[in-house]
């Protein structure tokens, strides 16, 4: 096991290192970088200025001799400097990634909490009126662009009930600590997970939906009903366990994506996390930024992917690592 | 069922401890929340460049020696006076075979950083010095590198002189803002000489809310890039007391939700550049027939939107085809229509706020709307009429591509509007818009764009037009794809007046020779003007004082004037 894990550790690095060296080449591809932005926005600025300029942040060279340039920088512990906000790149990223963080993962738990039960009601009572009626809400909550849900959230709780906050991420100006600060915090964070929790809701629902039906099929299940073994341990011990291991990819490739960001709930809710900030900053051509949350989401799809093979062997015995 | 709902998440959150927001539209002097959608970037004002900064700027940034008045005057602001040729602060003087110009600038009195300390002339001789480092990331070293010498007054450290290496007519406008030199001299001795050292280590970036790095009616007590920026009153400044004790300006990007913060009470305000002139209409709409405490105000805005035309297509080069287009655009009718008559029709590049405005005949040729006008021209230049209604001459199609930024909803339905203006006289405008990324980053740089690329160009007062009509300004391979000349225009005579222009000191004499460009360009229309931009300010109905600003300098420049009306001061 411990070797494994340290094949899989190594493999993980030469991956982040491949991948980072593709999304760089991808970014330097875009056309445009952040002086051309200056210039389009500043009618006075030369075309000295601008020479000069690209000089100083370095776009005047080729692309392999500005990642080498950026991987060196990163190497020594330095994520570099925001050419967009003029800022260290630490001094963006630290609180947006557990802005994120905290959005993404209440989203998960509070989906998983709703869509587990229902998946498994559903595939017990499968073709039953509330498989129907979950199977509606599961392909409708798929359906809901969450730009359009979001903004009918903030129509309806903001504007019309006054319910929540029309966006932000915490009372501005006001110090609250404790209860009141998570209070605070839960307030602003409520329909922005509501909106991320209504579409990954539906693809949990589906996906534990199907492998239940799967595993309920299974000869060992059929041969444990037979012996007589009561109806909720042939569920749960028997059925539901074999039903999470898709369930666990899936889960898994979501726990990668928690410091990805919601870009669209995100920018709707003016929520501060790291999707709007990386999604502004590879139209602004920040490289910086965005280079150093795409490893990060990177890094996290890989280790929670190592997560899941270790997943599997817990859930599933005839599964070993060598 | 809806008081139901509101009573039990209304008592979840008061359990919670929560707080509501304020009711929409009432406004005490205790705060202001003012939402944008742009983003902003730190605050040091040498190195910033974004217009959200810009207007965080004007609430904190006042060393700034003149301003802008509401009527596109040069006036005092950290300076005693404004010098001038007739008053004796500026004189030409002969040095060697060179006639050079020393201007002497005398400080306010009054005038101090928020720590209290003196703002002074080794302030404005550090932000000269950092301004000319090629380590600092300074947008235009132009009024720096134009300056030779810079002298203090021995006797008095608020006054001191600066000697023009090129003399130009800009010399009371174009001088920088200052840097506490007690704070920021020792970042700049320790970081100046590193490439982007300075960038990254000024106190505006490390440790912004640092009092001494401000000189407004207000200075920043709290910052978050991305997300807001709070500000508080400046006990020391020298001006009259800003009403409001906070001022908080959020940055909302989704510009759909900015208007549902306004109307839940969780902003007071949009600024300018906010709502896009759709949007503030709509919601001005909406304020009347649904009587919400909102007021929507429209002011004279310097930008003029308006369509390059790509000289280098074959079928633009003949200077008939571009009068015809102008002439098969209704630009009255189209500012009717899509803007409720707010934005006014431009017959050139000067706004009619501008010194050097001119509507004189002589200097500018009008095309007014006439279809007839717009087929008899088209035919004199060759063309008859061809398959699907669209003109065509040796067989080929009058075609060419028409784009702009796509999913900016105003300029595509202006878009739609000249298209099919175009196609009533037999011209195919094919619309092929793309990211603005992609627009200005690639297309209107490199001058691939073919045919028609609307967009606008952002204007101040007397701004001479070399970075957009000068023959020097055609980017090309060769000089790295600078200038913005994009349609590769060139014109000996319209070069001539803007190379005399900055040398003018009479404003009678810069005023003939801007009205040279605009009589060379109304002539050969290498650009279809369109129309000015509205600048639009969405504010609290009992917000008073705030009026939107015709130019760069934003209505922020005067936030000592916004105060809450009387009989709304209570309401919170």
């Amino acid at each position: 096991m411990f070797r494994y894990v340290v094949r899989r550790t190594l493999l993980a690095v030469f991956v982040l290192s491949l991948v980072s060296f593709v999304s760089f080449g991808l970014m330097s591809l875009m056309p445009g970088d952040p002086v051309e932005e200056m210039r389009m926005s500043n009618p006075e600025m030369r075309p000295e200025d601008v020479v000069r300029l690209k000089a100083l942040h370095g776009l005047d060279k080729p692309f392999p001799v500005r990642y080498a340039n950026w991987l060196s920088d990163v190497v020594q512990g330095d994520l570099g400097y925001s050419r967009t906000y003029k800022v260290p790149v630490t001094h963006l990223l630290g609180d947006r990634l557990l802005n994120t963080a905290v959005l993404s993962l209440s989203a998960l738990v509070l989906s998983l909490l709703i869509a587990l039960p229902v998946g498994v009601l559903s595939a017990l009572r499968n073709g039953g009126r509330f498989d129907y009626v979950s199977n509606l809400l599961a392909f409708g909550g798929q359906s809901v662009p969450p730009f359009w849900l979001g903004i009918m959230f903030i129509m309806v709780f903001s504007e019309h009930l006054g319910l929540f906050p029309a966006g932000g991420t915490q009372t501005l100006g006001q110090e609250h600590t404790g209860f009141a600060g998570l209070a605070d915090r839960a307030k602003y964070m409520a329909l922005p997970v509501l909106v991320f929790t209504v579409s990954q809701m539906a693809v949990y629902v589906r996906y534990t939906r199907g492998a239940m039906i799967e595993a309920l099929r299974q000869d060992h299940v059929r041969t444990a009903r037979a012996k007589g073994v009561p109806e909720w341990r042939v569920v749960f011990a028997h059925a539901f366990r074999n039903a999470l291991i898709p369930l666990v990819t899936v889960v898994a490739l979501a726990l990668g994506g928690v410091f990805g960001g919601a870009i669209i709930t995100e920018q709707v809710f003016a929520y501060q996390g790291v999707g709007k900030l990386v999604y502004e900053s590879i139209l602004a051509g920040d490289h910086n930024v965005a280079m150093v949350a795409f490893n990060i989401t990177i890094g996290m799809v890989l280790l929670m992917n190592l997560l899941a093979d270790l997943c599997y062997a817990a859930l599933d015995p005839r599964i070993t690592y060598a | 069922m809806k008081n139901r709902v509101r009573l039990i998440v209304s008592g979840l959150l008061l359990c919670s401890g929560a707080a509501f927001a304020a009711a929409p539209g009432t406004l005490t002097e205790a705060e202001l929340r003012i939402g944008t959608t742009q983003e902003f970037e730190n605050l040091n004002p040498l190195v910033s460049n974004m217009s959200a900064t810009s207007y965080i700027l004007g609430a904190v940034n006042r060393t700034g020696l003149v301003i802008l008045d509401d009527k596109n005057r040069w006036v005092a602001q950290a300076a005693e006076r404004v010098p001038s040729l007739e008053n004796g602060d500026a004189v030409f003087f002969q040095d060697a075979s060179k006639k050079k110009l020393k201007v002497t600038w005398r400080i306010r009195k009054d005038a101090v950083w928020a720590d209290g300390k003196p703002i002074v002339a080794s302030d404005y001789e550090l932000a000269w010095k950092v301004g000319l480092a090629d380590t600092v990331s300074v947008p235009n070293r132009e009024p720096y590198q134009n300056v030779e010498r810079f002298d203090i007054d021995a006797k008095n450290p608020k006054v001191f002189t600066v000697t023009f290496t090129e003399p130009k007519f800009t010399f009371a406008r174009g001088l920088w803002s200052a840097l506490p030199s007690h704070v920021e001299g020792k970042v700049f001795k320790e970081w100046g000489d590193k490439p982007q050292g300075y960038d990254r280590n000024t106190s505006y970036a490390r440790t912004a809310t640092t009092p001494a790095l401000y000189s407004g009616p207000y200075r920043l007590s709290a910052i978050k890039l991305g997300s807001h920026v709070e500000l508080v009153r400046n006990e020391k400044w020298w001006g009259k007391a800003a009403a409001f004790k906070k001022i908080v300006v959020r940055v909302i990007p989704n510009s759909g939700t900015l208007e549902s913060n306004l109307v839940s009470g969780e902003i007071d305000v949009v600024n300018g550049i906010g709502m896009s002139l759709d949007q503030a209409l709509a919601f001005e709409t909406r304020v009347k027939s649904e009587k919400l405490p909102f007021q929507v105000v429209y002011g004279d805005g310097l930008t003029y939107e308006h369509i390059d035309l790509d000289l280098e297509n074959p079928l633009l080069k003949d200077v008939r085809v571009r009068q015809a287009l102008l002439h098969a655009i209704d630009r009255e009718a189209l500012v009717k229509a899509l803007f409720a008559g707010k934005q006014r029709v431009a017959h050139h590049f000067l706004h009619f706020t501008d010194p050097w405005f001119t509507d004189a005949p002589a200097d500018v040729t009008k095309y007014e709307f006439s279809p007839r006008k717009a087929r008899k021209l088209l035919a004199e230049a060759g063309f008859k009429a061809g398959p699907a209604g669209v003109l065509e001459k040796d067989g080929k199609p009058l075609r060419f591509p028409f784009m702009t930024t796509a999913g900016n909803k105003v300029r595509e339905n202006v878009q739609a509007f000249v298209k099919e203006s175009l196609k009533q006289v037999g011209v195919d405008a094919e619309i092929r818009n793309e990211p603005a990324k992609v627009f200005f980053g690639e297309t209107t740089t490199k001058r691939k764009f073919g045919g028609m690329a609307m967009y606008a160009w952002v204007s101040s007062p007397e701004l001479t037009p070399r970075q957009t009509l000068h023959s020097s300004s055609i980017p090309t391979a060769e000089n790295g794809w600078a200038g913005t000349n994009t349609m590769a225009w060139r014109n000996a005579a319209a070069d001539a007046a803007i190379d005399g222009l900055e040398q003018e000191f009479s404003l009678a004499e810069r005023k003939k020779k801007a009205a040279v460009v605009v009589r060379e360009y109304t002539r050969e229309l290498p650009v279809l003007p369109l129309f000015y931009r509205a600048t639009i300010v969405v504010s609290a109905a009992s917000l008073e004082g705030m009026t939107p600003t015709p130019h760069t300098f934003a209505e922020t420049y005067h936030i000592e004037r916004w105060r809450p009306a009387v009989g709304a001061r209570s309401g919170k």
